[in-house]
């Protein structure tokens, strides 16, 4: 009789659920291009300029460099009911800047958890900044709806914001779905 | 056998999350982590946007009785016919001098001979709507209006629905004046009347700093190249609404405004006809004082004394 001690089983790996993503293999490069997350950065920065630049005309009453021609009114936009925070007299301007903060923060955060420099995961990151970028755009959204049925009026500075808002939405997407599909892989 | 069956699993659950299984055995990437994902997430957004921006808000600027009907002849009367004394018992009405000298060398704006008097405006606009009473009421001085409609001003904007006038299908005829309108947009912002190229350079020129608030703004008045009106739209359009101090209570009635014309101490006289005079003042200066009865009759020669060019 053969020792069976001498053979041994071979090693039984419990079966993977459906639901559980298998690990990502072993990356020949960055998940996500290293570029993505400094352009997110970039666009925040730009963000927050053109936000500030609303809010310090906003306080200062100086006039908007805006042009009034037909559908674009600047002035009329920015000093409707729609432009404060509720019934505040801040403008929304104020928390924009916050938003595009926040969103260079989490793009700046992706970084270095790429690099290994935080201890959170980049997916874990991306999926935050992804459902921040749904939240800014819901806002903006709001915001055009504002202008198109209450205001018939448009701001060539807002919707410029509007347009950065709707590019880190993109970018945080794309960032949040190759995260997840190298997981998946 | 365990591992054929670890493998038929992952086939499964591959098939269950809609994906084709590889020729490996391993889940093929859902297809929202993909292209099509991205694309279909563009795809809503630019639907909804479309959406947004092409819907019109609906019944609060729809067309109602009121879009450019003929002007009851009761209105028109009471704001075209206002007495002498009346008149000049309003005098300024507590408007201010609302024209400015255009600096500098002065190009004559003429019309078939006569000065020209050019009005840049919209329906939608709420300043605009105040202007239009006093305005009416200072050219009929001078000439006859033809077509003038009933009009409103936006809802969705300070001073909403405004009740006055629109100058789109009116025609004006006068021996001393002429008059040029271009009502640029409609109630719900949509283009309507086009300036002339010689129109639209004095508009370019003149409807800015320091002459307007704000640049190609409602509205504006060139006055034979002398003059541009910033008429103090603001307080004039306060008479027209229920509460004189704030610009969101409710609009009076054509009937109501011109129940109140009769009356030289209601505010809405003062507003109007005040305002009216100093129309009436500045163009008794470009035209020669023509008519004597209109220029020679209390508050106008008062009020032209006064203007500084």
């Amino acid at each position: 009789m053969a020792n069976r001690s001498a053979v041994r089983a071979p090693e039984r790996k419990p079966a993977r659920a459906a639901s559980e993503p298998a690990e990502p293999p072993a990356a020949a490069g960055p998940v996500v291009p290293v570029w993505l997350p400094w352009l997110i950065m970039v666009i925040s920065v730009v963000g927050i300029g053109i936000s500030a630049y609303l809010t310090v005309v906003h306080y200062a009453k100086l006039p908007l460099a805006c042009p009034t021609n037909g559908i674009v009114n600047c002035a009329l936009v920015t000093s409707s009911p729609y432009s404060v925070v509720g019934t505040t007299s801040i403008p929304i301007t104020v928390p924009g800047i916050g938003w595009f903060v926040v969103s260079g923060a989490l793009a700046a955060a992706s970084l270095l958890a790429a690099s290994g420099r935080l201890r959170y995961s980049q997916l874990r990151i991306a999926g935050a900044h992804l459902i921040w970028a749904v939240l800014g755009l819901l806002f903006v959204l709001y915001l055009l709806s504002v202008e198109a049925l209450r205001l018939h009026h448009y701001c060539e500075w807002c919707s410029g914001v509007h347009v950065l808002v709707l590019i880190t939405f993109i970018l945080a997407l794309v960032q949040w779905q190759r995260l997840m599909a190298a997981r998946w892989a | 056998m365990a591992t054929r069956q670890a493998r038929r699993q992952q086939q499964r659950a591959g098939q269950r999350r809609g994906g084709r299984p590889s020729q490996r055995g391993r889940p093929a990437t859902p297809w929202y982590l993909g292209p099509w994902g991205l694309g279909a997430a563009v795809l809503v957004i630019a639907v909804v946007v479309v959406a947004i921006v092409v819907s019109n808000n609906g019944s609060s600027n729809a067309g109602g009785s009121f879009d450019n009907k003929p002007v009851p002849k009761s209105i028109l009367t009471a704001v075209t016919s206002p007495g002498q004394s009346e008149l000049a018992t309003v005098g300024s009405g507590g408007v201010p001098n609302p024209w400015t000298k255009i600096k500098g060398r002065q190009t004559p704006f003429t019309l078939g001979g006569k000065p020209e008097l050019l009005y840049y405006g919209a329906e939608f606009c709420p300043y605009c709507a105040a202007e239009r009473w006093g305005m009416i009421a200072a050219l009929s001085r001078f000439g006859t209006f033809k077509g003038l409609g009933l009009m409103k001003s936006t809802a969705n904007d300070v001073f909403p629905s405004t009740n006055t006038f629109t100058f789109r299908h009116a025609s004006y005829t006068s021996p001393y004046l002429a008059f040029s309108a271009r009502e640029v947009e409609d109630r719900n912002g949509r283009a309507l009347q086009t300036p002339t190229a010689r129109e639209q350079t004095v508009i370019n020129r003149y409807d800015k700093k320091p002459y307007s608030t704000q640049a190609l703004g409602f509205p504006f008045l060139y006055l034979d190249g002398k003059a541009v009106g910033n008429l103090p739209s603001i307080a004039i359009d306060g008479a027209l609404h229920a509460n004189t101090t704030d610009p969101y209570s409710s609009a009076l009635s054509w009937s109501q405004i011109a129940g109140g014309l009769v009356n030289a101490g209601s505010p809405q006289a003062r507003a109007v006809f005040g305002n009216a005079n100093w129309i009436t003042a500045g163009i008794c200066r470009v035209d020669g004082n023509k008519p004597a009865s209109v220029c020679s009759a209390k508050p106008i020669p008062a009020l032209e004394a006064k203007l500084k060019f």
